[in-house]
């Protein structure tokens, strides 16, 4: 490697605003063809790395030292906006993360692929250019190419739309690819299918690939080598293989042990990054919840074990996870079909459906995962089960409460003994409100002075300060959000909570912690958790028995390990083989 | 769903945009009110009254911007003409949001039908625009201040309708309404508690640009001699009684012109300077 | 395609109905007997009962609205009960003057609004873009009748090019014609073209911040060509939803601009009309007003479908 010049090459990159640094003088090299993985979590300044790069920083930013692009004389940092323009998409090109929003929605993607091949005149005029457009879509397995060129960025999916992000960047041969997240925003299925076409094209082309992410077994994927950052510095550049199983900074260590959901320590906690500064001196609930006479009558059933049972191709329905006795959920022919938006007072909307006969249960104290991929269903059957939703079909039975048909006044009870915890931390607390009225909101007939002393018990059991009461959500990160959220959910003592995607939008590192206190949670409170989520390593971790959900229907339900390693219904394969563990990959890269 | 947002920095810190075209546009309105406050113990000469042996005076020390054709001392009508501009623009852009916000805000909570049909019954009430409808209301009713705010407050609230809808549909979508519903909180305490203090940075904003429209909708109402009857001072009827002298003394358009602009402006800057601070889209891009 | 355009034309023809029906409960219920209006408050009972009669206010409410609006539908917009003469007549002649004018004038403002937006957009943190800025919030402030006054008393006073005021026809004398209607063009365009060059401005901002500009440069495009070729279709979306709000507005600021210049256009007879408390009269005005801007919301929304295909599906 040494011997050839570097095809990029960082020198002692700073950038900064008037006000603070952001990245503290990296430095690294990417050889011809080598691809490079750049991981760190939010905010340690590794997509301000590539946007210095393509000399694409905000104005309001500054940087210094040196970037050298092979065959460029020129430093990128001072070089020219003429110059730079004549190398962007030409000799280095870059993918961003959000393919919604990374294609100009006005015009036909055939288009767009051509442009990039006029601006920088590698095709004479614009029908050979849109000719080559239609190769290069072939190129990136879109089916149809001819016909896909003419369509507009909405009319195609996600992983589409980052096909041809792809094919853009691809067309003129550049010698390094930039990718920023590629997939962070796609389906765990089609983050496997994208990231193999990005490993090919490279691999083919023999071009260098710098790739960001936040996702370790993004990295061991595709790459050979691996950066990682913190705090706007690089604190460890090794081979994938020797940082996965053998880090050697403290801080990736760290974070591959948090990053980590099939390893425990020996209370069966993950490992968090910022060891037990909480955890240990938790409070118990102030007031424990009051036993349910016929709970407390009832004879102990042996405890419940799930069925691993699969929907056959046209078969009958499956009435999954049946339970033995009283399950808390009782789910039996559900179906909700909606109409799509965009009909009006003069044209019928057209019909959805959202589920299709759907059948399970889920017994008292169990921990129920719920694992699909956008637009499967599972959201809708989410809100469902919280009553917030109503089925167009079948029954649904949550402690005994049907939710079909049900009023709010009938719900009243149920509304304390059902609570969620949702995704994302900065929209699931009102930002005008106090985080002691948030957390008092589902509180109801109880005195100020009452609510606010269980306030601050609960804060305390999810692990969180007395003082944080009188403050507003923004002061806060997002795991503390979300510690907010689970005292919200808690506070009416439910008897099921249901979280949905509650730990997807926090880095590796919170995560962990999250995790570790929704455990306890559950254990503490004797819940029965229901878990909806896209990610299989977190149910399998957190959930004893998991349902996949797709295209309206459960396809497969059984014990979560059996599931994961005997799965039986193919688009489980595909779930499974597309999430592999990280001992895997290790496993993988090492070979 | 599944969409994780990367680290994408803060291009700006929250909470300082606009400044100073926020302070521009309170200079202005503080300018306006202080003469709306102090005509109403004070002027340098009665502005009401018709003066046979001053009239079409030229600015000078006795009359600072000269008399107009009646003889009143025009500096003392643009004090007091003040007052009719913001007492017409307070209680328009008052009846516009009692009507309008309300409005939005239950179609906004209430997707589909109902939804629909409201948004299209809002849609053309945008057909009558205030001013068309205070003269309509003035063939009716009779012109008058009275008449002249009603019809502008009606005219302006379907324009408040609509920024309370479609920010009562952003409130809508978020994660804590969800979660006061499955706590059984029903609409009126999400309406109240969640949407309306959610919303309420981008009604303000509304209400400054409104007021600004309003003050001219009153002044083009009294120009055309739909709006305050005499011998009260208004901007718009100075404007009127002045065209008529265009060839003898044209500066007499140029002082009520100032201060209806001078207002206007005010209100439009406050609304700018508003609009930066308030929203999310300047601060953080989502 | 063709479904949604037909869906569209459903929906305005509907819109129209309803809003002659507001339009005929405002000045036909609302007032009370339009027979007493058109006497005066000194006419008998009597006197006011054969009036009421004569003009079939006997009849219910909703067969007098079918026969006023059925007769609308074939240019027949009844008698007015202040001359006595049909009303249909006078304002066909005027509604023609004020398509004109305010055609005109939107063209203007789109000329002036559009370069001027995307200037003070794209110079926006440099000293002469704040200084464009800040002209066009005073141009904002300043109303148009105000405008118009301004203009006259420069063009048609001190330098006496122009015309003050009045209106000739086109077919009578063109040279003449234009000399009439420059100013009060100018006056109506400038107000709306700065208010719509805020707008402009804004979109403009808004779309340089999106991702797919920045995809734009990262394929190797200056900033300029991104903003060019990628930008602007995408900042004319929002730009055009305000030209359609911003249409009832200009009407009504033609309304008061025929007042400062004496052309007998629409909003004079409005005016007229209203002073003589005319309802009739201004019930057909109004409605002519309210169904004009409909329309060209009506336009503005089909251009919209031709500029966004993500409408053109969306049935």
């Amino acid at each position: 490697m040494s011997e050839s010049t570097p095809t990029l090459s960082v020198k002692d990159l700073r950038v900064g605003s008037p006000f603070n640094d952001l990245l503290h003088g990296i430095s690294f090299d990417i050889a011809a063809g080598e691809r490079v993985g750049l991981i760190g979590e939010s905010g340690s300044g590794k997509s301000l790395t590539a946007t210095s790069v393509m000399g694409l920083l905000p104005e309001t930013l500054a940087a210094t030292g040196t970037i050298r692009l092979n065959g460029v004389d020129a430093d990128l940092l001072t070089a020219g906006e003429r110059r730079l323009n004549s190398l962007r998409g030409n000799a280095m090109a870059m993918v961003f993360q959000e393919p919604m929003t990374a294609l100009n929605p006005l015009m036909r993607v055939g288009a767009q692929v051509a442009e990039i091949m006029t601006v920088h005149r590698t095709e004479r005029g614009r029908r050979p250019a849109r000719e080559r457009a239609v190769e290069l879509l072939a190129q990136v397995k879109l089916p149809n190419p001819a016909e896909a060129a003419l369509a507009f960025p909405h009319q195609l999916s996600g992983g589409q739309r980052q096909r041809v992000m792809l094919a853009m960047a691809m067309a003129n041969d550049p010698q390094l690819l930039l990718c920023d997240e590629p997939t962070t925003a796609l389906d765990v299925t089609v983050q496997a299918e994208v990231l193999k076409l990005i490993g090919n094209l490279v691999t083919e082309r023999g071009t260098a690939l710098l790739l960001i992410t936040h996702d370790i077994a993004v990295v061991a994927e595709v790459c050979q080598r691996v950066l990682v950052m913190h705090q706007g510095n690089i604190v460890e550049d090794g081979p994938v293989g020797r940082v996965l199983t053998a880090p050697q900074h403290p801080y990736t260590q760290k974070l591959i042990a948090a990053s980590d959901l099939s390893s425990v320590d020996d209370r069966g906690r993950l490992h968090t990054m910022s060891m037990p500064v909480i955890s240990t001196q938790r409070v118990a609930p102030s007031s424990p919840r009051p036993l349910q006479a016929d709970a407390a009558a009832a004879p102990i059933l042996p405890p419940h074990r799930a069925a691993h049972q699969r929907l056959e191709q046209g078969g009958p329905p499956v009435i999954f996870n049946e339970v033995a006795g009283k399950p808390a959920i009782s789910v039996r022919s559900l179906s909700r079909q909606y109409r799509r938006r965009g009909g009006g007072l003069f044209a019928p909307a057209p019909i959805v459906h959202g589920l299709r006969e759907v059948s399970f249960d889920v017994a008292e104290g169990e921990r129920f995962g719920i694992v699909g991929e956008s637009g499967s269903g599972k959201s809708t059957l989410m809100r469902i089960l919280c009553a917030l939703d109503q089925p167009s079909g079948g029954t649904v039975d949550v402690l005994g409460q049907s939710i079909g048909g049900a009023s709010e006044r009938q719900l009243r009870d149920f509304r304390s003994q059902v609570q969620i915890v949702f995704q994302d931390p900065m929209g699931s607390l009102d930002p005008r409100m106090r985080v002691r009225d948030i957390v008092a909101e589902p509180l109801r007939h109880i005195g100020r002075a009452e609510a606010l002393a269980r306030v601050e018990a609960q804060l305390a059991a999810v692990g969180l300060d007395a003082d944080v009461m009188h403050r507003h959500p923004h002061q806060f990160s997002g795991g503390q959000r979300q510690r907010i959220s689970i005292a919200r959910a808690l506070i009416t003592r439910p008897r099921v909570l249901v979280a949905d995607e509650a730990v997807s939008a926090l880095d590796v590192s919170v995560r962990a912690q999250v995790l570790n206190l929704l455990a306890d949670l559950v254990d503490e409170y004797q819940l029965t958790l229901v878990f909806v989520s896209h990610d299989l390593g977190v149910i399998r971790h957190l959930c004893d028995t998991v349902a996949v959900i797709s295209d309206g229907r459960i396809v497969e339900c059984g014990p979560t390990a059996s599931v994961y390693d005997r799965p039986l219904h193919p688009y489980t394969r595909q779930l499974v083989s597309a999430t592999p563990s990280l001992d895997e990959l290790a496993r993988r890269v090492v070979n | 769903m599944t969409a994780i947002k990367s680290a994408t920095p803060t291009r700006r810190p929250a909470g300082h945009g606009g400044g100073a075209t926020l302070w521009a546009g309170l200079v202005l309105i503080g300018l306006v009110l202080v003469a709306a406050v102090v005509s109403a113990f004070w002027t340098p000469f009665d502005p009401e009254g018709v003066f046979s042996d001053s009239i079409l005076l030229p600015p000078g020390a006795e009359h600072l911007l000269g008399t107009d054709s009646f003889g009143r001392d025009v500096f003392s009508s643009i004090l007091r003409g003040a007052q009719i501009s913001l007492l017409v623009g307070t209680v328009a852009v008052g009846i516009a949001a009692v009507l309008g916000v309300p409005f939005g805000i239950v179609a906004g909570m209430n997707p589909g039908r109902l939804d629909q049909f409201m948004m299209r019954g809002n849609d053309i009430s945008l057909a009558f625009p205030a001013l068309l409808l205070a003269i309509i209301f003035g063939a009716i009713f009779g012109a008058g201040t009275v008449t002249a705010m009603v019809a502008l407050g009606i005219g302006t609230a379907p324009a408040f309708a609509l920024i309370a809808r479609s920010g009562t549909m952003q409130i809508m979508s978020r994660e804590y309404v969800q979660a006061a519903r499955a706590s059984g909180k029903g609409g009126l305490f999400i309406g109240l508690r969640h949407v309306l203090p959610n919303i309420s940075g981008m009604l303000i904003v509304q209400a400054s640009v409104s007021f600004g429209i309003a003050v001219l909708a009153e002044a083009a109402l009294s120009y055309l001699g739909l709006g305050t009857p005499p011998p009260t001072p208004s901007w718009g009827r100075m404007l009127q009684d002045a065209q008529g002298y265009l060839f003898i003394e044209p500066l007499l358009i140029v002082w009520p012109g100032i201060a209806i602009a001078v207002a206007v402006l005010g209100f439009n800057l406050l609304g700018d300077g508003l609009r930066d601070r308030f929203d999310p889209k300047m601060q953080v891009k989502r | 395609m063709v479904f949604v355009v037909l869906r569209r034309l459903g929906v305005f023809a509907t819109t129209v109905v309803v809003a002659s029906v507001v339009t005929f409960l405002m000045l036909s219920i609302l007032p009370g007997n339009a027979a007493r209006i058109a006497l005066g408050v000194q006419a008998t009972e009597a006197d006011v009962a054969a009036q009421a009669t004569a003009m079939g206010l006997d009849r219910p409410a909703i067969v007098r609205y079918l026969d006023w609006f059925g007769h609308v539908l074939i240019g027949d917009f009844g008698t007015s009960t202040v001359s006595r003469q049909p009303i249909g007549p006078e304002i066909t002649d005027a509604l023609g003057i004020t398509v004109i004018l305010v055609l005109t004038s939107v063209v203007l403002a789109l000329l002036f609004a559009i370069p001027f937006g995307i200037l003070t957009a794209v110079r926006q943190r440099k000293p002469d873009g704040v200084i464009l800025s800040g002209i066009s919030q005073i141009g904002v402030a300043v109303p148009g009748f105000l405008a118009g006054m301004l203009l006259v008393t420069v063009f048609a006073v001190t330098l006496r090019w122009l015309p003050a005021g009045g209106w000739i026809d086109p077919a009578e004398d063109f040279t003449g014609f234009l000399e009439h209607l420059i100013l009060p063009a100018i006056a109506l365009g400038s107000v709306q073209g700065a208010v719509l060059s805020r707008y402009v401005r804004s979109s403009v901002l808004e779309v340089m911040r999106e991702d797919f500009i920045r995809t734009a440069r990262a394929k190797g495009l200056g900033a300029g060509r991104a903003l060019f070729w990628h930008g602007l279709r995408n900042a004319a979306v929002p730009v055009m939803t305000v030209l359609g709000l911003q249409i009832a507005t200009l009407l009504v600021g033609a309304v008061v601009i025929e007042r400062v210049f004496s052309i007998p256009g629409l909003g004079s007879l409005l005016l007229d009309k209203v002073a003589l408390r005319d309802l009739p009269a201004v019930q057909g005005i109004v409605l002519v007003l309210v169904v004009f801007v409909l329309l060209l919301n009506f336009l503005v929304d089909l251009a919209f479908t031709l500029i966004d295909p993500r409408l053109r599906s969306a049935a």
